[in-house]
Parts: structure tokens; C-alpha cells; sequence
């Protein structure tokens, strides 16, 4: 399923990994907060999740196969685009790269919408 | 031939003197620690229009409460006094730039990413669990407003600076500072400083490009710093800027949130960008 652009899926608890990334906030059954949105899933929190009874979440797909379904042609052309957006920024640095690599899929995603489209 | 200043630009600029009426009288009535969320509500009914532009905001997705709020003295109640205030101010900005040329930038472009930096920012503040918002909801939404003054008082100027963007490939930031001896971040912050909004409003437009010059409020300009940048590079809606600004290092780990929350924030602000811009920008 994908919203806006970002594949989500509904994870039963029992089939979370580690270095996935919660989508949505998880609260426990009395509405408290347990776990943030964009949290990155570690083997405690697994343990947490299941002793409180959480059944499922919301998780973001994290790249595992999501570029690859993308034409590889259709990435380069949009990597080379964005490029250009960002040649004032420093691509090294932790969090412009990962809105460089955001960005790519999003441009890609669109071309191949507007190709399959036109 | 005397150095331009940013003052000196705001003396000709006409209708832009004062903030509108109804919110100087808002913030009279908010200011009273005895008045009550009715007498609130009863100063902003006397604007049917920012009447309406509030109670849609307080529905939408910007909240998404539970129930829908009827009046706009539920609406002080249940978001607050200050954050309604904000609000207020926010709606009411955008109506008062009406004359900028239009060939200079399309001004629905404009407020799109303005309103995407403001939605961002508030996002970022969220993360950090921070309270009350809307201030970065506001800071965000204003960030760029110094443009909008270079656009209309120095519309050749404006043109070469744009010019200089293209041909050296340069942030329209630095072509201003070029051109100008000082960028839209200072424009910008003594008209809000001419509107006598806060110093941390101020100083979050102030430095929103240099956020490590803002001394007393590093946080908020830390925000709006990297709201911009993200909204930037998601451009939705442009204010002129056709580069992604440099991310200030410090910035980033001030705001103590990690690279992989970013793809969530943009969903978040995805989600409720539409509506809010439906609200905030069309419902003019």
C-alpha cells in the first residue's frame, strides 16, 4: 500500500525486524504513548510491544526492495536532477542524504506514474 | 548615495504599516488575564471572514481533534489563547500582500512554500514534544515574507538578483546580499519587528538562513532553518529559491531528532498540506 509516496504496511508484531521505521505513533491500550513515529525498531522494542499486547503497527518501507521495483534508468535520470537542487547542500551529512535519497524515489516514482500514464 | 537599509525600505511600503485591526484587538483582550474564552471569541466574530478561516483550521487535519469544535470560544478552550492567536495572525498575513508584481513570483507559489515551511517546522516542534506550535506554525509561514517587501519596493533590483541565481548558480540568499547588502532573512524581521511581534519570531526569521546567530532563541531558528530546507527540497510551491539551502550542521543536532524521522515528518505534512492550503491561502 502506498500513501503520499511512502510504501506502508501493517506489521504483525511477531513478524517485526530490527531497522524497521513505526510510521505511526504506537500507544498501549490505555492511550499512552509507547513508541514515536519514525522510531527505528530495535529487539527491545520488539520485546515491549509483544508484552503489552500490541498486535500490529504501521511501519514504512526502508528502501528493501522499494527502489528496486523502480526502473533503474528512471532513478538515474532523477538522481541526476536532484543533484542539481542540492548542489549548495553537503550530501555527506547524515540527514541531507537522507532527504536526497527521499527526494530521488519521489522524482522516480512520479516519472514512471507520468510514463505509465502518457 | 546612502547604504540601503531594511528600515529604509519599510518607510515607503504603504499598507503594511500595522498588523489588521481585529488581530491588534485580539491581542488587547488575550492580553487581560481576567477575560474570558467568550469575550475571546466575541472579538474574532466581528471578522466573519477570519472567523470561518479559524473554525475550518481547528476542524481540519492540522488537529485532527475527535469532535468538531462549533464555536470559536470552544476553539480559545481547547486549543488555547496564544495558540488561537497565532492562528489568527497566520490567516490574516496573507491577505494583507496583495500588490506584489506578478511577474516576479506567483505569489499562490509563494504561500504554498511558505505554509509547507510552517507546516514542516511545526512538525519538527512536535517531535521534539514541544508545546504550543503554532508559533513555528506562524515563524514558518513568515519565514520568506522579506522577499515579498524586495519584490514590491526594488522590483529591478529583485530581477537582477534573480538573474545573478541563474547565472552564477548562487542561493537567491547570497545574490541578495549582493545586491542589496542584506537578505530577505533581515527584511523580513524588521517588518516583524515593525508589527511588534515577539523577539523570538524575530529572531527565527532573523536567522533562519545563519541559525547560529540567534542568541536568545537557537531552538526556533534551528526550526525554521530546517523546515526550510526540507520544504525546499520537496518544493512544493517556490519563493524564488531555486537551490536547496546548506543544512547548518549545529542546527540539525540542536533540534536532537534522527535523519530516518524525516520521511515520516514529510508524510505527516503531506497529509495535511491540501487542506491547510485550502483553508489558509484560497479561503482569502
Amino acid at each position: 500500500m502506498y500513501e503520499n509516496g511512502f510504501e506502508m504496511a501493517l506489521i504483525p508484531t511477531d513478524k517485526l525486524e530490527s531497522g524497521m521505521v513505526l510510521a505511526a505513533d504506537v500507544n498501549n491500550r490505555l492511550g499512552r504513548l509507547m513508541l514515536q513515529a519514525g522510531t527505528q525498531i530495535e529487539t527491545k522494542h520488539i520485546r515491549i510491544l509483544k508484552a503489552w499486547g500490541v498486535t500490529e503497527v504501521e511501519t514504512e518501507g526502508e528502501g528493501k526492495g522499494d527502489s528496486e521495483e523502480l526502473d533503474s534508468a528512471v532513478l538515474e535520470q532523477a538522481s541526476d536532477e536532484v543533484r542539481d537542487l542540492f548542489s549548495h547542500t553537503d550530501l555527506e551529512h547524515p540527514a541531507v542524504a537522507e532527504l536526497y535519497r527521499l527526494k530521488v524515489k519521489r522524482v522516480a516514482e512520479r516519472r514512471e506514474a507520468e510514463a505509465e500514464d502518457g | 548615495m546612502a547604504k540601503l537599509t531594511p528600515q529604509a525600505l519599510l518607510e515607503n511600503v504603504k499598507d503594511l504599516g500595522t498588523l489588521p485591526d481585529v488581530y491588534n484587538r485580539l491581542t488587547q483582550v488575550i492580553s487581560k488575564p481576567t477575560s474570558s474564552a467568550a469575550e475571546i471569541g466575541e472579538v474574532v466574530v466581528e471578522d466573519p471572514g477570519l472567523t470561518a478561516r479559524l473554525l475550518r483550521l481547528v476542524n481540519s487535519a492540522f488537529y485532527s481533534f475527535p469532535r468538531k469544535i462549533d464555536t470559536i470560544s470552544r476553539a480559545v478552550v481547547i486549543v488555547g489563547t496564544s495558540e488561537l492567536r497565532h492562528l489568527a495572525l497566520a490567516t490574516t498575513v496573507i491577505s494583507m500582500f496583495n500588490k506584489v508584481p506578478k511577474d516576479l513570483v506567483d505569489m499562490q507559489s509563494f504561500w504554498r512554500h511558505s505554509l509547507s515551511c510552517g507546516l514542516f517546522a511545526r512538525e519538527l516542534a512536535m517531535r521534539r514534544r514541544e508545546t504550543n506550535t503554532e508559533r513555528y506554525f506562524v515563524a514558518g509561514l513568515l519565514h520568506d515574507v522579506g522577499k515579498l517587501i524586495f519584490y514590491m519596493e526594488r522590483g529591478e533590483s529583485s530581477r537582477s538578483a534573480l538573474e545573478r541565481c541563474k547565472e552564477k548558480k548562487e542561493t537567491q540568499f547570497r545574490s541578495e546580499s549582493k545586491v542589496f547588502g542584506f537578505s530577505h532573512t533581515q527584511m523580513g524581521s524588521a517588518l516583524l519587528k515593525q508589527w511588534n511581534l515577539p523577539v523570538r519570531l524575530q529572531q527565527a526569521v532573523a536567522c533562519h538562513h545563519n541559525p547560529l546567530l540567534a542568541v536568545e532563541y537557537p531552538v526556533e531558528a534551528a526550526t525554521i532553518h530546517v523546515a526550510d530546507v526540507i520544504a525546499n527540497a520537496w518544493q512544493m510551491g517556490s519563493s524564488g529559491e531555486r537551490y536547496v539551502p546548506p543544512l547548518a550542521p549545529d542546527a540539525w543536532d540542536a533540534l536532537k531528532l534522527e535523519p530516518s524521522m524525516i520521511g515520516s515528518v514529510i508524510s505527516y505534512v503531506e497529509r495535511q498540506f491540501e487542506e491547510t492550503v485550502d483553508i489558509v491561502i484560497m479561503g482569502q
